[in-house]
């Protein structure tokens, strides 16, 4: 699985980032980014998909399944 | 063995948020049942928050805001029947009746009606806006349309929805006053001290903001609306809109046997009984947040996607799921800033500013009761608002926040 986090979208609610840290981060005013290339590793594809269902912006792209 | 079998449907009435995430969800965790969504809006479902913010201001035309398309509607096998009133539910057989007199049938049922605008009673209420539907908005920026030119607009209460249509009326340079019959906006939210500090942010945004207002009534006359004060002074304005909070869809229940107070009421599972759940705006829901348990109605957007993902969840799995458990969020676009807490703080809670000031405009608050947190609170603060979201999940004590500091 690949995300990206639509910048145009993205309104800073920090969602993706208090759910999962190891994959976003967030800068001061909450523009969030995915750490790295996006990819997310198997163990943590589960906290991915959380963390989609839950921007409320719907600004987390998934790039491949 | 889950609650839900494939041999099981499931009717959802109400196509608001909870209504559509709920349905996303169960698909996605492979829920294959059938799968219907009743909808007294002509539209398929859409999403709120944008209405009064980026459609109200005219950055998004409203389209933008749906939330489920006629193809990802097929994607995922839903019979979605928009325009279908619900008028009762009959507890024991499950059957739901509409409006137009059709009845329906389910295995399951999942109450999602949302709420709607409160309206008062004026003389002149044909002419005043309500900002809750696809249809308010519309309507509203249509009269807004006719004549292009600034007009006198007047918002009647301060609350969230009201300070949002402000700002974006104003940033299209509308002349506006909002009308607030508390001393400041949001006390009965936010508490006295952190009410007083968003007190001065509306008259940076270049609207006038007016606290202890009596409003009897709004007249029209030929060309234009007239707002009465309880003072005996009248506002001329040429739009009014009122928004005054919201009232819980439950009327329809009425009839049902099923306990209505304000709101559907359910256990900490979501539950009503005999596989009859509620969500979202229209639940009145128990939350447990030890040591405090409260029994309460929350009307946002994170708590409706919440329910809808704790719902499907707890249908699809084959062990008893735990007590719901969340930390409560919202956030508020409003005179240019985002205001955002965490948790369901007391407005008597005390209040301690631990980042920022109110002076620079950008802070990070506590709110705490029997030296436990209960809440954060934070304007422009963003990031340091969700470093500090355990606080509240895992009810620290108020010294032990100050010692962690994880806002830094
Ligand atoms: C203008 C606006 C701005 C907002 N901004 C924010 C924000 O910034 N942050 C935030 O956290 N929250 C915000 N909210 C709140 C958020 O949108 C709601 O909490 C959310 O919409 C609740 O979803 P729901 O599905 O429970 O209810 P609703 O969205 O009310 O949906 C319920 C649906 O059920 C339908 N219905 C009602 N009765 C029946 C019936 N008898 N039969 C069939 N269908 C029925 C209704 O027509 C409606 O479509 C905002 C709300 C509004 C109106
Ligand atoms: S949750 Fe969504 S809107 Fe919020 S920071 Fe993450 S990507 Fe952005």
């Amino acid at each position: 699985m690949k995300i990206l986090v639509n910048a145009d979208k993205c309104q800073g609610h920090a969602r993706c980032y208090a759910i999962a840290p190891e994959l976003f981060d967030v800068d001061d005013y909450g523009q969030s980014t995915v750490r790295g290339d996006g990819v997310v590793p198997a163990d943590l594809i589960e906290k991915a998909k959380l963390a989609i269902a839950n921007c409320p912006e719907y600004a987390i792209d998934v790039l491949e399944d | 063995m889950s609650s839900l079998q494939p041999s099981h449907s499931l009717i959802v009435v109400g196509a608001g948020l909870a209504g559509w995430r709920l349905v996303e969800a169960l698909r996605r965790d492979g829920f294959s049942g059938e799968l219907l969504l009743l909808g007294a809006e002509s539209q398929r479902p859409y999403d709120r928050p944008p209405l009064s913010k980026q459609v109200l201001s005219t950055k998004w035309t409203i389209d933008r805001a749906e939330l489920a398309s006629a193809e990802r509607l097929k994607e995922l096998n839903v019979n979605f029947l928009a325009s279908h009133t619900a008028t009762s539910l009959d507890v024991d057989t499950h059957c739901v009746k509409t409006s137009a007199g059709e009845q329906y049938r389910a295995s399951h049922i999942v109450i999602a009606t949302g709420s709607r605008a409160r309206t008062l009673d004026y003389s002149a209420t044909e002419h005043v806006h309500t900002v809750r539907t696809h249809d308010d908005v519309v309507r509203l920026l249509g009269e807004l349309s006719e004549k292009d030119e600034p007009r006198d607009v007047v918002i009647i209460g301060g609350g969230f929805i009201g300070a949002e249509a402000a700002t974006s009326l104003a940033t299209l340079g509308h002349r506006v006053t909002v009308l607030e019959a508390m001393e400041r906006p949001l006390m009965n939210v936010v508490g006295p001290d952190v009410a007083t500090w968003l007190e001065g942010l509306a008259a940076d945004a270049d609207i006038t903001l007016r606290g202890s207002q009596v409003v009897l009534d709004v007249v029209a006359d030929a060309e234009s609306l007239r707002v009465l004060m309880g003072d005996g002074s009248s506002i001329g304005a040429s739009l009014v809109i009122v928004a005054v909070g919201a009232l819980a869809n439950c009327e329809w229940l009425e009839s049902s046997g099923l306990e209505i107070r304000g709101g559907v009421v359910v256990d900490d599972h979501l539950s009503a009984g005999n596989d009859i759940w509620a969500i979202g705006d229209v639940a009145r829901f128990t939350w447990r947040h030890d040591p405090f348990v409260e029994e309460l109605r929350i009307e946002h957007w994170q708590t409706a996607n919440d329910h809808a993902q704790y719902l499907a969840a707890q249908l699809l799995s084959a062990e008893p799921s735990p007590p719901l458990s969340m930390v409560p969020y919202f956030w508020s676009d409003q005179y240019g800033k985002k205001i955002q807490m965490l948790g369901h703080p007391a407005p008597t809670d005390e209040v301690t500013c631990v980042l920022g000031s109110p002076e620079e405009a950008k802070w990070l608050a506590i709110y705490s009761r029997d030296g436990l947190v209960t809440g954060l609170i934070a304007l422009s603060h963003p990031r340091a608002l969700m470093m500090s979201r355990d606080l509240v999940g895992e009810h620290s004590t108020v010294e032990n926040a100050l010692a962690l500091q994880p806002w830094t």
